[in-house]
């Protein structure tokens, strides 16, 4: 019985595999196809936006035009070209006096420096006596 | 169904003739077969069953075939994503575009190529031309409206009406839904920066293809391998440069200007202007003057400037040194010409007198004592008398004197009677200031490990000295409006007067100022030149080289140097506070 069963069984568990194995390839091949579609979509979206990015390169280019920089920083920030005085190495810079155990020279109280036509906007400071008070009113 | 079977089976139980009446039942019947089955017919049955597993194995191969190929085709796609995978994985990426980019030193994009579309007509499909012309040129007014109906009317299959349409144009034309109609994918060269560097780049014809400069020194690099070119330019300090000499050409009132910055350590070109200048996506509209390269097509009597390779001279091949002179207490006569200074001295001067004052009369006796083959053959090492070799079609021939007679010594040594191109001039100096190495300019970006080893063509001596000197005339000399404490300048004043017809006119001026800085270690050379300024009030009318060039150089490496990163130095900068509290002396002086 079982013997007949198993010789006739045999037939339906090779049809049983055989539609499952079918089935399993057409889902594989809808997965393909989808997976393609998708690839190609990617291709497609890469493509486009390589030739973004070319042109908005070429926007960059055009945005950061230096006459273009140099009206708007001087219409919008208080900037000016740097003038060679204000530029220095860190090498350049005098290290910090060091604190010494002597007692501190007294020195003569800081004075503002003295400014020529007092009021006027364009006024030009002339070095007084002790020109460092910021760094006193810092120590006080 | 397993019922079924089980039934048939039992039902269906084969017996040959006559067997079925010794096999009554169930328990005897395998025995009857086996009983049967001796002998030649259980040969033929093996012999049938023997075929059979031969054909269902042909069967099953063919089969799994199928299946195989099934897998291949649904799965994989019958190998086209592996030949995909194989092809895509080291192949490189296509261009976007046709044509390459040209950059500056620092990657930023001066020329590139843009997509666009194209509009043509096909004519025969055009229902009536007369309206599809009225319609369209209501969108693109820039089209004639009989340039446009005679096209649409021509019969031709294929005719442009317009190239290079814009995204909203394009959309523009498409909502007509004129029948004929249609767009073709183009490119059109972009320059985003404009005039900026127009001399250099040139410019492209419709089809982009180059005509100009660098687009057509190097068109079938860019448009044919379709790869990019990196230019010496810097794009900031070309504007620098750019902003400074026009301000001074408008200033000055001139009709035209060139400059130039050159690393001497390198002989590539950071910035190279000439004006007036031209927006090359127009070029075909730009006057011929405007297309015109001052500074490396144009050549030009350059005046004083000559009296510093004179000096240079002087002292490499005369064997002089700076503490000798020569008398310019009288004008020089020589075959019906009269040399005269132009600051008189009237004494006895020593070189650096005579460079420092800028001596005709000096420079030519130098020269003369030194003798013309020498100096022609010093200024040919110099590259002075060949053809300019820049990366540029605008690169200008010498006007040199043939034969060369001791009149042409004479005037060659203050800068006339030769005409050179500006960039000849920045060439020659260079070597005269970076230790003695003459290196080919090129706009070319030269990696460190690139750079020309150079050819030398002055001692270092005589560099050293040549220092010294050019720093001396901007200190003491006609230079003095060129410098800009902090960075140490060194150069030479030269007021050329203009060859018009077959004389010199006296009013048509051309001062240039050629400029090395830092003077103590130069790294870099700066050249402008103007053509026909005006005298001002400020400059109490003159318009010599001191009272606008140089200035105007000044101004120029005040901008650029804190761009190229020259330190100032401090001791010059020490000087500073002196000129600050004599301002300040001055403005307290107005207020009582």
């Amino acid at each position: 019985m079982i013997r007949m069963l198993m010789r006739g069984g045999g037939a339906v568990v090779w049809a049983v595999l055989a539609l499952v194995a079918a089935t399993g390839l057409f889902l594989l091949k809808y997965e393909v196809q989808a997976l393609e579609t998708e690839l190609a979509g990617i291709e497609q979206a890469n493509e486009r936006h390589r030739e973004a990015i070319h042109v908005l390169r070429a926007e960059w280019s055009y945005m950061n035009q230096p006459g273009r920089l140099q009206t708007l920083a001087s219409d919008h920030l208080d900037l000016v070209p740097v003038s060679p005085e204000r530029v220095t190495v860190i090498d350049a810079l005098p290290f910090r006096p060091r604190a010494s155990a002597e007692p501190q020279r007294t020195e003569p109280p800081a004075r503002p420096p003295r400014v020529l036509n007092p009021g006027e906007a364009d006024a030009i400071p002339v070095p007084g006596r002790k020109p460092t008070i910021v760094a006193d009113m810092g120590r006080r | 169904m397993l019922d079924l079977l089980h039934s048939r089976r039992q039902r269906g139980a084969f017996l040959y003739p006559g067997a079925e009446i010794r096999a009554p039942d169930d328990a005897r019947r395998g025995r009857a077969e086996r009983v049967s089955m001796e002998g030649q017919i259980k040969a033929a049955v093996e012999v049938g069953r023997f075929r059979l597993a031969i054909t269902a194995g042909v069967f099953a191969l063919a089969f799994c075939v199928i299946a195989v190929r099934l897998v291949d085709l649904m799965a994989l796609n019958g190998g086209e994503a592996a030949a995909r995978m194989a092809a895509g994985g080291g192949a490189p990426v296509e261009a976007v575009v046709q044509r390459g980019d040209i950059l500056d030193r620092n990657g930023e994009i001066l020329a590139t190529n843009l997509p666009t579309v194209n509009l043509y007509a096909d004519a025969t499909k055009v229902l009536d031309p007369d309206e599809t012309a009225a319609r369209l040129v209501k969108v693109l007014p820039d089209i004639p409206f009989e340039t446009a109906r005679r096209k649409l009317a021509s019969g031709l299959t294929f005719t442009y009406l317009r190239r290079n349409l814009t995204p909203l144009e394009m959309d523009q034309v498409n909502r007509l839904g004129l029948p004929g109609l249609d767009f073709e994918p183009a490119e059109r060269r972009v320059y985003p920066h404009g005039r900026l560097a127009a001399h250099v780049l040139g410019a492209t014809d419709v089809d982009n293809r180059g005509i100009a400069g660098i687009e057509r020194a190097f068109d079938a690099r860019l448009g044919e391998d379709n790869r990019s070119v990196r230019l010496s330019l810097d794009i900031r300090v070309q504007h620098a440069v750019h902003d400074v000499l026009s301000q001074a050409v408008d200033r000055f009132r001139a009709i035209a200007g060139a400059a130039v910055v050159a690393d001497v350590r390198t002989g590539e070109i950071l910035a190279l202007v000439s004006l007036p200048d031209y927006d090359p996506a127009g070029y075909g509209q730009a006057a011929k003057d405007a297309r015109f390269n001052r500074a490396t097509l144009g050549v030009f009597e350059m005046g004083s400037t000559f009296k510093l390779l004179n000096t240079a001279l002087g002292l490499e091949e005369g064997g002089l040194r700076l503490s000798d002179g020569f008398d310019a207490s009288e004008p020089l006569r020589m075959a019906g010409y009269t040399i005269r200074d132009y600051h008189p001295e009237n004494r006895w001067l020593s070189i650096p007198e005579i460079l420092v004052h800028s001596s005709n009369i000096g420079s030519a006796r130098l020269a003369l004592s030194v003798g013309g083959p020498a100096q022609k053959a010093f200024l040919d090492r110099l590259g002075l008398l060949s053809p300019l070799s820049i990366e540029l079609p605008e690169a200008g021939e010498p006007l040199v004197p043939d034969p060369w007679r001791p009149i042409n010594t004479v005037t060659i040594s203050y800068g006339h009677g030769i005409a050179v191109t500006p960039l000849h001039l920045v060439n020659a100096v260079t070597p005269l200031v970076n230790g003695g190495l003459s290196r080919p300019a090129t706009l070319l970006h030269r990696p460190p490990e690139a750079v020309d080893p150079g050819r030398r063509v002055v001692s270092e001596r005589t560099s050293a000295a040549m220092r010294d000197l050019m720093r001396r005339v901007v200190t003491d000399g006609t230079g003095r409006n060129a410098d800009v404490p902090g960075y140490r300048i060194g150069g030479k004043t030269g007021t050329a007067e203009k060859v018009v017809g077959r004389g010199y006119r006296e009013k048509a001026l051309m001062p240039s100022f050629i400029a090395a800085f830092p003077i103590d270690a130069p790294q870099y050379v700066v050249l402008a030149t103007l053509d026909e300024p005006q005298g001002l009030p400020e400059t109490h009318n003159f318009a010599t080289a001191g009272w606008n060039a140089a200035p105007t150089v000044g101004a120029i490496i005040a901008r650029i140097a804190p761009l190229l990163g020259v330190m100032p130095s401090l001791e010059a900068m020490a000087n500073q506070e002196d000129i600050r509290l004599v301002a300040a002396r001055r403005a307290a002086g107005a207020t009582e």
